[in-house]
């Protein structure tokens, strides 16, 4: 589009441009007179026989050309790092919430369908070998106890529990 | 009337007797120690309920968050930017990495110095002046030398060699001062490609802390916009509008050269078009995206609020461990988007502030040099200065127009997401 304006452009100038020429060395008089006529009608041609094919044209703007798409492209390193600060948040308020519960020393440990906005869990991971427990309960009883109250603080299935240790 | 005779009455008992001799010691100390007794009440800093040793605890913990996130925030691009800055610049931005800045503008030890800035500001001025004057004199010394001929011609009567001597004297002119315009065409068009080297790289970074965040309807308002204006916007702005400031410019260069030849409406046809195409661009974006922006932050502000959670079937707590875990998570997102905003408003400023100096100081000099030429000189040529004196503003209206329209988009960006808590 550019193309055909700047050529559209240099014809008016090109044509004022020779009219300046020969209006410097044509003689004084009647001469002189019809000769800045001729260029002037020559001028206003140059500036009007192009506004036809100028208009005429498709003007079209696209954002992408064929079948790239425009898009930003975001950080994925920093997404993928921060949802996982965010599920490492929940694992640590789950111990914290089970130490608050007698059970402290619990290591868990999240499994979600990937790190972003909405992750949902898969699975919660329990290592209980170094967890304190209430005296007089069976191992089978403290990992019983343990999925409740994580299922209930995380309010998810108790089948995606797995204690263990 | 009854109101204006109170008012004279007024006046007159106020002139006659004045306030302080009217009104009793007493009470004069009584409404100045309740005023500061007022002030000191309300400019009191609030009363610090926690402990000394939580709130450390906390601004520790909130550094290290921020020191994390940072480290895992790419911001190369950026710096490769800062590195093709020229020493002058890269030490008004204030070094020469812009992770660097960032952090510094994170710890508090950045501070603007407006010194810096207005030492620079006088420093590109008489720069440019310096430079700009012996093009500016030369074109003084043709323009008096063709004054001088044009009468010694007069006094002959020969018009042929007038003209003749006028259109070498023109074109001595106007190659002078193409050689200015030229150079302001380069730098207008550097800074053009400059910025939109920056929308480039700083809006994905500012759009993933956005995303982090979890402002989705903000995200997907500006990422075409971003890219609208990055592309788009500033295309037209390179592509037509200063094609269109060359076509004026050579329109009013053959025009100037030749009485017989007038060009000037063609001039103005296309500078109109300029300050139409212009205009237009810059209301429609600037309004859609306010508008889209602020609704869409409105609506960003409540489902944060209420939605703070990255996991789905989670129900959101009200206070907790994690509660405040995402809450000083979504702050550090947060510091660092501010920061990494204001550090990219730095350097846009500094991107703008030098051609538009530069272009301002060579206008006011060519339209100084048409008012020092006009009594002597031929008046076209006095006209022809103040001409091209006229167009170059559009230059600056470019830079300008440009430059605020990636200002509102990054202003907008930051303030999307900062009602978090």
């Amino acid at each position: 589009m550019i193309e055909a304006f700047s050529k559209w452009v240099m014809s008016i100038a090109g044509a004022a441009a020779l009219g300046v020429f020969v209006d410097l060395f044509v003689p004084e008089g009647k001469t002189q007179k019809v000769v800045r006529g001729v260029f002037g009608i020559v001028t206003v041609l140059a500036v009007v026989l192009p506004l036809p094919g100028l208009l005429k044209r498709d003007y079209s703007a696209e954002l992408g050309s064929g079948d790239q798409t425009v898009a930003v492209s975001l950080d994925q390193t920093y997404l993928y790092a921060y949802y996982r600060e965010k599920a490492a948040i929940i694992e640590r308020g789950t111990e914290k919430h089970l130490a608050a519960s007698g059970y402290g020393g619990a290591a868990v440990t999240l499994a979600t369908d990937g790190y972003r906005e909405d992750m949902n869990i898969v699975g919660v991971y329990m290592n209980l070998a170094g967890t304190t427990s209430p005296a007089g309960k069976s191992r089978e009883q403290v990992y019983s106890d343990v999925k409740e109250l994580a299922a209930r603080y995380l309010n998810v299935g108790i089948e995606k529990l797995i204690a263990y240790g | 009337m009854r109101i204006d005779k109170k008012a004279k009455n007024f006046w007159k008992r106020a002139q006659e007797k004045p306030f302080y001799k009217r009104v009793s010691p007493a009470k004069i100390f009584l409404f100045l120690f309740l005023t500061i007794a007022a002030l000191l009440t309300a400019l009191r800093p609030a009363a610090v309920l926690a402990a000394a040793g939580d709130n450390a605890d906390a601004e520790k913990e909130l550094q290290d968050t921020v020191r994390e996130q940072l480290d895992n925030l790419n911001l190369s691009e950026l710096d490769d930017l800062i590195g093709q800055l020229t020493a002058a610049d890269a030490q008004l931005f204030g070094g020469t990495s812009f992770k660097d800045k960032v952090r510094s503008v994170l710890n508090g030890d950045f501070k603007l110095g407006y010194d810096n800035f207005f030492t620079a500001a006088l420093e590109l001025l008489f720069g440019n002046l310096r430079g700009f004057i012996p093009l500016l004199a030369a074109i003084v010394a043709i323009a008096l030398l063709y004054g001088i001929l044009y009468n010694a011609r007069a006094s002959t009567g020969s018009e042929g060699t007038g003209k003749i001597i006028r259109f070498a004297c023109m074109s001595v002119v106007v190659v002078l001062v193409m050689t200015g315009v030229t150079q302001l065409i380069i730098m207008t068009r550097g800074a053009l490609v400059s910025m939109r080297a920056q929308m480039n790289v700083a809006f994905p970074a500012l759009l993933t802390l956005v995303t982090a965040l979890g402002a989705n309807a903000s995200a997907a308002v500006y990422q075409p916009a971003s890219v609208i204006l990055a592309q788009i916007v500033a295309g037209v702005m390179t592509g037509v509008v200063l094609p269109f400031f060359l076509f004026t410019l050579a329109l009013d260069i053959v025009g100037g050269l030749s009485d017989g030849v007038r060009l000037t409406k063609a001039s103005a046809f296309f500078s109109s078009l300029n300050k139409w195409i212009v205009g237009v661009v810059f209301t429609v974006f600037t309004a859609f995206l306010s508008i889209q922006g602020i609704t869409a932050g409105a609506h960003d502000g409540i489902s944060i609020r209420t939605a703070k959670y990255a996991i789905s079937h989670y129900v959101p707590l009200i206070g907790g461990y994690i509660s405040d875990g995402f809450n000083l998570l979504a702050a550090g997102t947060v510091l660092i988007k501010n920061a990494v905003g204001f550090s990219c408003v730095l350097l846009l400023f500094i991107g703008v502030m030098k051609p538009v100096i530069a272009i301002a100081v060579f206008v006011l000099g060519l339209r100084l040099t048409a008012a020092i030429i006009e009594p002597a000189a031929d008046p076209k040529t006095a006209g022809f200065l103040s001409a091209i004196a006229k167009n170059l503003t559009m230059l600056i209206v470019l830079l300008l127009a440009t430059g605020f329209m990636y200002f509102i988009m990054l202003m907008l960006i930051v303030s999307t997401g900062n009602i978090v808590f």
